[in-house]
């Protein structure tokens, strides 16, 4: 409440909820509960109490907080569309960001090829699973990394079709099965078995 | 008390009050044995969970409770304890050994004796077991957000917990129990402490802020602002399921009635696609006056604005709901216009890549299945031929909405969508209405809508009836509780239907066309197949009997001796019995029927009997009571005329007991006893074509 009066917006003269909705990423075996916030009927911002992450029961929760800044932008600025929001005194939104937006549009319904990006899961797949077999703390940031490049691809390919229903679970514990590894090496869980 | 936490889910809300209710009254009345019963009221808001309890003692009730020791066998020595017996006093201190009486238990003779167990004031009791009470409510999803064995749908923050005016203070993870409550402080956001008490003093604290602590009252609230306000705009009271009131009573405690707008552009939408959006996405309310959309609708904030805000709050609301509905409005006008690009042939020729279940064909196929399927039901209901090139239209559109961006997006509107775009490429009202229609029977507002017409009637039963057959095949009918396929509400809705509609057919032959014509390539054991699917198809059936306030001998009387799945003819026959079961001829009747089935049912394999062997004048007279009483009997069972059937079939009651009481029926003369073994058999199979009157419990 205290951040949105600071950027103006004060919570006596609008209609703010914590309405339920919890979050659950499967590829990284982390989940929480919490709510999306409301701010006259627009979602703003979204609070999760995560009470798993990496396949790892946490011990004390993880509270993560993710506000929408466009959205609140918007809001703020009275805008129907990101694009339009004002920049700074001479851009817009748009002028800075809407290329990005078309390109990678059309790359990823129109050009992204699903061989290649098979290819890229599975090589990433494998290095991250090298680096975690070293089983060395120092390495187990790259193995992260590896493992959200492969969360990626694998998004890429779900989001254009091409992963068949049965195909689907597969996927998913692999990626899983990548982020725990990096979660337990971390926590140490791995030196203890 | 009160338990104050972060906003918990409407659902979870919603169930509060009546779990803590039956926790406390379990404690007070089963536990702790008060002799009377204290009067408890439990109320929920998002964040706050809240008991009353009047009428509580302040001491519970001395008792007696029975404590079981050893066996007696080893109890005594010469009359004195024994070391087992010693062992059990010193535990209980029980010093007077002679008060120890034996109990007849099971296993044999045990020791016993009354342990007086003192009252204990009900406040220690109380805040020493409220945490356990908390963590009973069945809630369906918890967290813990600092102690791991403390867990909540959300983290409580504050626990008020007063017991005859003081603090009764108890632990629950962090949270100490103390005499506060938190209320928002007039034009601030932040939440004031406050002390309390007692319960007065709590619930003015509460209602000063304008929260509504009893769901019921607020419930009432939220209906009564909704029907003033639609007023105020000349709309007529929207309709809506409990469900979706229930849970806006449970997403607000200040609930703020309020009327907004929407661009009058989109009433160029379907209205029922803008409802849908309205209600599903946003939890407002469309508004309409006779039928049609108007450009506003209702909503419901959670707020209590103090007089110097009210004007810019309601501002805020009314421009902030408006413009999220706005974009999702401006989604479905997008998705509404690229549908209405192309025709339905366009669409239908996609459903061949949407795929039904694997093994069973794309939804392109199913539509093939639904229409052959359609046609043989067409002809055992003797529907006109005229109806059946209508019926050959209808399903070859019946899923082409499906590979729509409209359903796709909002998958409520399948059906819908179908009718809206076959009507506006020119298929008739009739056909496009069985679009909408073959999904029904659904429940919508309260009410149970039917297929309007035999033309929908048909549609859904065959696409009802492929959807349970084809699974069938698979052998994936529903076990235990989950029913992924939704298998049982298909039949169920097929059952509802013939009911509603009176549609003389016999599933059996609709099964048996099935799998003759269908998956022929699979070398299908039909009988096994049809044996499943009926033993499916009756236990549906005699659910919906049962939950229709039909009694368990009534529909086994019907159902033991019915094999041809008429659930029509079933029903009636259920129905009759219900209302004359205790009438004269049905006894006399089931009487006859016992007398007959007590002494044949050994010899069940006698099918026939030779007449001229029958002789005795109780013979003749049965024989030709029953020719003429079959020859009346038949036409009336077609015409469904149980009333006129049973009162004809009574004429042969007097008859079988004459029989019984003159003849002889297991006599030496092996042809004679077999005619008339065979006869008894006759009449026997031709009462339970009605029914089987030995199941009656009369």
């Amino acid at each position: 409440m205290d951040s949105l009066k600071s950027i103006s917006i004060n919570p006596n003269e609008h209609d703010i909820r914590f309405v339920e909705d919890d979050w659950e990423s499967p590829t990284l075996g982390a989940w929480g509960l919490g709510w999306e916030v409301w701010l006259d009927g627009m979602e703003v911002t979204q609070f999760t109490y995560f009470q798993q992450i990496g396949g790892v029961e946490l011990s004390k929760p993880a509270i993560e907080i993710t506000y929408g800044l466009e959205r609140i932008a918007m809001f703020l600025q009275n805008k129907d569309s990101v694009f339009d929001l004002q920049w700074n005194d001479s851009f817009k939104y748009g002028d800075i960001h809407k290329d990005d937006e078309l390109q990678f549009s059309k790359y990823s319904f129109e050009y992204a090829d699903g061989e290649i990006l098979h290819k890229l899961f599975n090589l990433y797949e494998a290095e991250s699973k090298k680096l975690l077999s070293f089983k060395m703390k120092e390495l187990v940031k790259p193995a992260y990394e590896y493992c959200l490049k492969c969360s990626h691809a694998f998004n890429m390919l779900d989001a254009r079709g091409l992963i068949s229903v049965s195909e689907r679970m597969n996927f998913i514990l692999k990626v899983r099965a990548l982020a725990e590894g990096c979660a337990r090496l971390y926590t140490g869980y791995a030196d203890k078995g | 008390m009160e338990i104050g936490s972060g906003e918990l889910p409407y659902d979870e809300v919603r169930k509060i009050p009546a779990a803590l209710k039956n926790i406390l009254q379990n404690f007070f009345e089963n536990e702790i044995m008060l002799n009377e019963k204290p009067d408890i009221e439990a109320f929920s808001t998002p964040r706050r969970t809240v008991v009353l309890i009047k009428g509580l003692p302040l001491k519970s009730p001395d008792r007696e409770v029975e404590i079981v020791g050893p066996p007696v066998g080893i109890s005594y020595h010469g009359g004195a304890p024994a070391a087992p017996l010693l062992q059990f006093m010193k535990k209980n201190e029980i010093s007077d050994y002679k008060k120890i009486y034996p109990l007849n238990q099971k296993k044999g003779v045990y020791t016993a004796y009354k342990k007086r167990i003192k009252g204990l004031p009900v406040r220690d009791l109380l805040t020493a077991n409220i945490p356990a009470f908390i963590k009973k409510i069945p809630f369906r999803k918890t967290m813990f957000w600092l102690d791991k064995e403390i867990r909540y749908p959300r983290p409580v923050l504050w626990i008020l917990s007063i017991f005859d005016g003081k603090n009764a203070p108890f632990n629950f993870g962090d949270i100490k129990s103390s005499n506060r409550t938190y209320i928002a402080e007039p034009l601030s956001y932040k939440m004031k402490s406050v002390k309390i008490s007692g319960s007065e003093d709590y619930f003015d604290a509460v209602s000063s802020t304008g929260i509504i602590l009893k769901n019921g009252d607020r419930k009432k609230y939220i209906e009564a602002g909704i029907k003033s306000l639609s007023k105020k705009v000349n709309a007529d009271m929207p309709e809506y399921d409990d469900d979706f009131i229930d849970e806006i009573t449970g997403l607000t405690e200040t609930p703020y009635p309020i009327i907004c707008g929407f661009d009058e552009k989109f009433l160029s939408v379907p209205g029922e696609l803008l409802s849908v959006v309205m209600r599903k996405h946003q939890r407002f309310f469309p508004l309409s006056k006779n039928g049609s959309l108007l450009p506003y609708f209702a909503a419901v904030a959670d707020a209590n604005p103090a007089p110097s805000v009210k004007k810019s709050l309601e501002n805020n609301i009314k421009s902030g709901y408006s413009k999220v509905l706005t974009a999702r409005l401006a989604d479905a006008e997008f998705f509404f216009k690229e549908d209405s690009k192309k025709k339905p042939s366009h669409f239908v020729e996609e459903t061949k890549n949407i795929l039904f279940y694997q093994g069973l064909g794309s939804y392109f196929d199913k539509t093939k299945r639904i229409g052959e399927l359609g046609i043989f039901i067409a002809g055992k209901l003797n529907f006109p031929s005229g109806m059946l090139s209508d019926f050959k239209t209808a399903s070859g559109l019946l899923k082409f909405d499906l590979a729509t961006h409209v359903v796709y997006e909002f998958p409520e509107m399948q059906g819908i969508m179908g009718r809206i775009y076959a009507k506006a490429s020119k298929e008739s009202t009739e056909v496009s209405l069985a679009v909408e229609e073959h999904y029904y029977p659904v429940s919508k507002a309260k009410k149970k809508l039917l297929p309007s017409n035999d033309l929908s009637a048909l549609c859904s039963l065959s696409d009802k009836l492929d959807t349970v057959l084809s699974f069938v095949m698979l052998k994936k009918l529903p076990t235990g509780e989950s029913d992924p396929f939704y298998l049982r509400r298909a039949m169920i809705g097929v059952i509802e239907i013939i009911l509603d509609k009176k549609y003389k057919i016999n599933l059996s032959d609709v099964c048996n066309f099935y799998f003759n014509e269908f998956f022929k390539d699979r070398r299908l054991n039909a009988d096994e197949l049809k044996t499943s699917f009926m033993n499916f198809a009756y236990v549906r059936f005699k659910n919906h009997m049962l939950s229709g306030g039909y009694k368990s001998d009534e529909i086994t009387a019907v159902l033991t001796a019915e094999i041809t799945g008429d659930f029509y003819a079933s029903f009636l026959k259920i129905d009759f019995l219900s209302k004359f079961k205790k009438h004269e001829e049905v006894f006399e009747l089931s009487q006859a029927y016992k007398r007959i089935n007590n002494i044949t049912y050994k010899f069940s394999e006698i099918a026939g009997f030779n007449e001229s062997k029958l002789i005795m004048p109780e013979e003749v007279r049965l024989i030709s009571v029953f020719k003429s009483v079959q020859k009346n009997v038949v036409p009336l069972l077609k015409a469904g005329d149980y009333a006129a059937a049973v009162n004809e079939m009574y004429k042969l009651a007097r008859p079988v007991n004459d029989f019984f009481d003159g003849v002889m029926v297991l006599t030496e003369e092996e042809e004679v006893k077999n005619s008339r073994l065979g006869l008894l058999n006759n009449v026997l199979n031709f009462l339970k074509n009605f029914c089987d009157f030995s199941s009656l419990d009369l």
